[in-house]
Parts: C-alpha cells; structure tokens; sequence
C-alpha cells in the first residue's frame, strides 16, 4: 500500500464536480416503493392462497372446526381492530343500514364477550367473544342505532356488561314505525343473555316514542341506565325531540324506572351497584337513588369540564371522561373527613366531594390526551380508553409511531392504590381508508384480571378489489420471483 | 413534506459532494459518475425506513456493487478521461493523468477494490463486507490491480510501490 497512491487517489477525486441530484428522485423512489409492496403483497397472498387452498383440500370436511376453548382463555384481545365499511348494506328505502346478511349473525348466543362496540357512520354493532376473539357482525332485533331517530341523542346505544354476559342495546319496532307525523313508535332497551341467547325486552313509553341514547351497566352487572329521547316526531323519514328522559333497569325487569333529570343535557349517566343514578352537572354533581332521594353538590366540578363515565365497584369515585386533550385524567369522589371537636366532646365526620387528578405520563402525551373511561377493574384501578391528542413521532429508528392510536390502560385512580401506575393492556389498531369508526366501544373490565391476549385479526371477506389485486399478483408474483431468482443470481455473480 | 422525505433531502444535500468524488473515483468518468449517484440515491429513497439511521453507507455500497453491476450488463468499454469536462488544479498534473488513464484500463472490480481500498481507506474485511465478498478475494483483487497498474504504467511505480 503506498500514502502516495492515497494522495493521487484523493486529489484526482476532490477534482470531480458534484453530481447534480435531480429533485424528484425521492417522489420516484417512493413510487417504486409501493410498486415493490404491491409485487411482494401479491406474491405472499398467492402463496397463502396457494397454501390455504391446499390446506382446506387436505384438511377435509370437519376437520376446519376450532377445538373447544377452556373458559380460562377467555380474555380482552390485545388489539381492537376496525371492521371494513364494506361490509356494510347499503339501505332500501325505508330500511336502516344493516350488515351484509351473509355476515350478519341473528343467533345471540355467541358466548361470554369481551368487547363491544358501535362501527360506521350509521353505527352498526360488533361484538368480540372473549374465548376465540372472534367478531360478531351481530343482527339485534331492533337495532336502533343506525335508525334516523338516533340522531336525537347522543351517544351509542350498545353495552356490554362488565361480566361480559349481557349485551343491551336500544330497540324499535320498524313495523310501528309509519309516514304519521302522529303516530307512536314501540321502542326501549332490549338485553340479550350471550351464553343462551334469550332476549329480554324492556319498553319505554313517552311521546311518540323514546329513542335510547346511551346504556350503562352497574359495576355488578346488575343495574342498567339509559338516557335518551323522547320523541315528539319519529316516522320513516323524521325524528325530533325536546325532551330527554333517563331510567334505571333492574336485573331481570321488564319495565324501567324513570330518573329526573333536572335539565336537558348531553350527561352521560353512571349507576353504582345500589341503583343510584348519577351524573354531572355544568359545575356540579346529582345523584338519585332508588327511593328517588336527590343529593344535588353545586360548584364542585367548577372549572373542570368533565362528564361522568364510570363508576367504581364501591360506589364512592367517578372516572370523568374528558372531551378535550387534557394532562391528567379527572376523578370525582366522596371522602370522609374528621371535623375537629369544637365544643363537643366527640369529634364528628362529614363526606365531601373531592376531584382528584391523576397524571398521565408526559412522554407518551406530550400533547396531552382524551379520557373516555369504560369501568374499573377493582376499586382502586379504572379501566379506560386514552386517546393521545396528536401524532407523536418517538425516537427509536423514527420508525415507531405510537401517537394518535387508541389505547386500553388500566391506571391506578388517586387516593386509592398504594403505588401508581399506568398500564396499556390494549390498543385500538390503526385504521384504513375505508374501515368504519368504532364508536361506543365497552369492555368487559372482569376479564381484566388477566392479562389480555393477542388473538389473531379477524378475517374479513375479500374485497373485489383485493380479489383483483390477489389474483392477479399471483401472475405478477410468478413474474416477480422470475425477475428476483435473474436478480439474485447476477448479485451473486457481482464480484 | 414529511419528516422522512426531509430527512432525505437533508442526507442529498449534505454527502452529495462526497459521494460524488466516490463516484467518479469509481467510473472515471463525470456523467457515469452523476448517473450511479442518482441510481444509489433512488435506491435510498426506495428502502429508506430500513435504511434511515445509517443511509451513507447503505448508498456507498450501491455505488461499489452498481457499477460492477453496470460493467457486467454493458459489458462497457471504458475510454479515459476524454470525457471528462472540468480539468482541476493538481499538484502533479502529468501524474494525475497517467494514474486516471492507467486505472480506465482496469475493471470495475479492479478499480473498485482500490477505491475502496485506498479512497475510502477501508481495511480488507471492510471492504470484503461492503462488496459482499470474501477478505481473500478483496486481498486478491487488490494484488491484481496493482500489478495491472505497474504493467499498464511503469512510471507509476513509485506511485504504487511494492505489491502489498
């Protein structure tokens, strides 16, 4: 080896000009990308096709069927995906929006459930069974969260109970409903036991018919609240209404029990497992029992925009939901506090209303985030979906986004565990064009003494377009892994 | 633009004068030069979330391996530096010329070896593992284009000294 070699080397190359980069080379890179994606995606597919195929032919009739699941697999999945919106019916005339029928399920009796949820525009339910992590495409007798009269109020009318057994959604009958500005539409909240099917059926009069809203479940399963509207028009083509109305369902009844509601609102109701009715105000908190009794706290939310959400086990703390990206999550609750003597000889102890904060971790929230709790694992613990508030680059490789996504956590409520934490035991997977909105989701928050499990995604029927794409990259692959096996060869032969 | 993309444009603009010195080093001739950069910067652009947190010496490799590649499919003669359009300042002018003219005549492979070798001044396993090819062969090859060069211009001898 010769320094002087290097030196020629060296000057002859500072004697090159810079090569001129023409600006679209990255546009033409990334274009090449997606073809490259496009060519692997088929080839894959074809394969898988290839391999599924071959595997359905081997595998004969029957023997597809899945082996019976133990109950102790039964878990919330780990990932919460979206269901394509094409698998959506669109509408005759007169008719909601409904699940293709080849899909749709009319048998309820899916088994124990571990999420539910509302998916569209026209929000259609979806339930995922907690033993397989299936998704059910279910088709509720009455569904009316895709009916025009949803429009009303607020929120979905769809809950899974925290056991996960019982599944509650708002009902209608489309045989009352008629072109009569005057007429009265059968409706309320049906309640479907999900290990035998049975549905119970609760109706709810008042106007010309009451379009529920929302549904919650007591921490025990046992109680229902609702909140909804009650119409003064509901036909095929209109629905409208002034007054909104709210009650409590007990366990096994067939009939509701109103709760006054001091104001028309966009309140989102909790029920404790006595029964009581609970909600917030513009800066306070109101309560009702079941002998009607009313604790109405003024001034104690002032200057916290926060909605009831979910109530825990005791009965004693509220997780807020926060509609606006916020630091911390908010947390309402009773505490008993000791009063000095005074004059007395016995000291006395009063309970007041408290909100408490819980921080969330800055560094997965830079920008802060929405709460939306959806129950409480033990007293101490709520269950809730935390949404970041933008997308947040992290820093490994620059290549993991986790920001903006949905995710599950349990975290520890203030003033109640000994240690905080914060854990995400689920997540909401990214979207694509074309999936629909989840919305209404709830969670069976007793399966989540275990940890979730990682079930596979579901499978959802081709669309034509992937079917064009599929079938026809199994051409493209052939001719793909033609061009790789000439490429490969002439990279071995490079030097 | 996105990050990425910025991230991209950044790179350009940063090694563009480097690499371009690499290239030429590598044809011997500017406009090969400025189409083997483009090449190695579209294929950047086309794996670059695999290549993000070290792109240079993922587009120095295309530049090693492309234009061995480029030889073998064009079976291209090379043809000195008539090509060349900007004549620079050299300390020794008629020595730069004898050296570009020497290294024309030898192959890619060769060439690339030496570029690699004392350009860039990669040891042998470096240069084995940015060609892909064995420290043996990269030795080999080194052995060869140095004779090569000797034959090609005995003035160079003192140049290129002894075989290593």
């Amino acid at each position: 080896m010769t320094d002087a070699l290097r030196d020629e080397l060296l000057r002859m190359g500072e004697a090159a000009p810079p090569a001129v980069v023409p600006r679209d080379v990255w546009d033409r890179g990334r274009r090449a990308r997606r073809r490259d994606r496009v060519v692997a995606g088929g080839a894959v597919l074809s394969v898988l096709v290839a391999l599924g195929g071959l595997g359905v032919l081997l595998a004969g009739p029957g023997r597809h069927e899945a082996p019976p699941v133990s109950s102790r697999s039964e878990a919330v999945p780990s990932v919460i995906h979206h269901v394509p919106a094409r698998l959506e019916q669109l509408p005759a005339t007169g008719h909601d929006v409904a699940w293709d029928p080849k899909l749709a399920e009319s048998d309820l009796a899916i088994g124990r459930a571990s999420v539910a949820f509302t998916s569209g525009e026209r929000p259609l339910p979806v339930v995922i069974t907690a033993a397989d992590g299936a998704y059910h495409l279910l088709k509720l007798p009455g569904w009316v969260g895709s009916n025009i009269a949803s429009g009303v109020v607020e929120g979905g009318p769809l809950a899974l109970s925290p056991d996960g057994r019982q599944l509650a959604w708002g009902w209608y009958d489309p045989r009352t409903l008629g072109t009569d500005k005057k007429g009265v539409v059968a409706a309320g909240v049906r309640v479907a036991d999900l290990e035998t099917g049975k549905v119970r059926t609760v109706g709810l009069s008042g106007g010309h018919g009451v379009a529920v809203g929302t549904i919650r479940w007591s921490p025990d399963s046992r109680w229902i609240v609702w909140y909804g509207a009650e119409t003064d028009v509901w036909t095929e083509g209109q629905a409208g209404s002034t007054h909104l109305v709210a009650g409590r369902i007990a366990r096994g009844a067939t009939t509701s029990e109103l709760v006054g509601l001091d104001r028309a609102g966009s309140e989102q109701l909790v029920i404790d497992d006595h029964g009581t009715v609970s909600w917030t105000t513009d800066s306070g908190w109101e309560s009702v029992d079941r002998e009607g009794q009313s604790t109405d706290v003024t001034d104690v939310m002032s200057g916290v925009p926060g909605t009831a959400a979910a109530v825990s086990p005791s009965g004693r703390s509220v997780a807020l939901a926060t509609g606006q990206p916020r630091q911390d999550a908010l947390f309402f609750r009773w505490v008993v506090r000791g009063l000095g003597g005074g004059s007395d000889l016995v000291g006395r102890i009063e309970t007041v209303p408290e909100v408490l904060h819980a921080k969330l971790p800055a560094d997965r929230y830079p920008e802060g985030a929405t709460i939306e709790p959806v129950g409480w694992a033990d007293d101490d613990h709520v269950v809730t979906l935390v949404t970041a508030a933008h997308d947040v680059r992290r820093s490994r490789g620059g290549s993991d986004w986790t920001g903006g996504e949905t995710s599950l956590v349990v975290m520890s409520a203030p003033g109640g565990a000994r240690d905080s934490s914060y854990d995400v035991v689920a997540r909401l997977a990214r979207s694509d064009q074309g999936d629909g909105r989840i919305t209404a989701m709830s969670v069976a928050v007793d399966l989540l003494d275990q940890p979730t499990r990682d079930f596979p995604a579901p499978e959802w029927p081709w669309s034509d377009e992937r079917k064009v794409a599929v079938y026809g990259g199994i051409g493209v692959a052939l001719l793909a892994a033609v061009v790789f096996g000439l490429a490969y060869r002439r990279g071995r032969r490079l030097l | 633009m996105t990050d990425a993309e910025a991230e991209f444009n950044a790179f350009v603009a940063a090694r563009t004068a480097a690499l371009s010195r690499t290239a030429y080093l590598l044809t011997g001739d500017h406009h090969l030069a400025e189409d083997l950069l483009q090449t190695a910067l579209f294929q950047a652009a086309r794996h670059w979330e695999r290549i993000e947190t070290a792109p240079e010496a993922y587009v120095r490799r295309v530049l090693y391996t492309q234009n061995v590649s480029w030889w073998r499919r064009r079976k291209y003669a090379e043809s000195g530096l008539g090509s060349l359009d900007v004549a620079a300042p050299c300390a020794a002018p008629d020595l730069r010329l004898t050296l570009e003219q020497a290294l024309a005549r030898l192959t890619p492979k060769q060439r690339t070896v030496l570029v690699l070798r004392y350009f860039e001044d990669l040891t042998e396993v470096q240069a084995a593992a940015a060609l892909g090819v064995s420290a043996g062969t990269v030795k080999s090859t080194t052995r060869q284009a140095l004779a090569r060069l000797r034959t090609l211009a005995p003035e160079l001898s003192e140049l290129i000294g002894v075989t290593p």
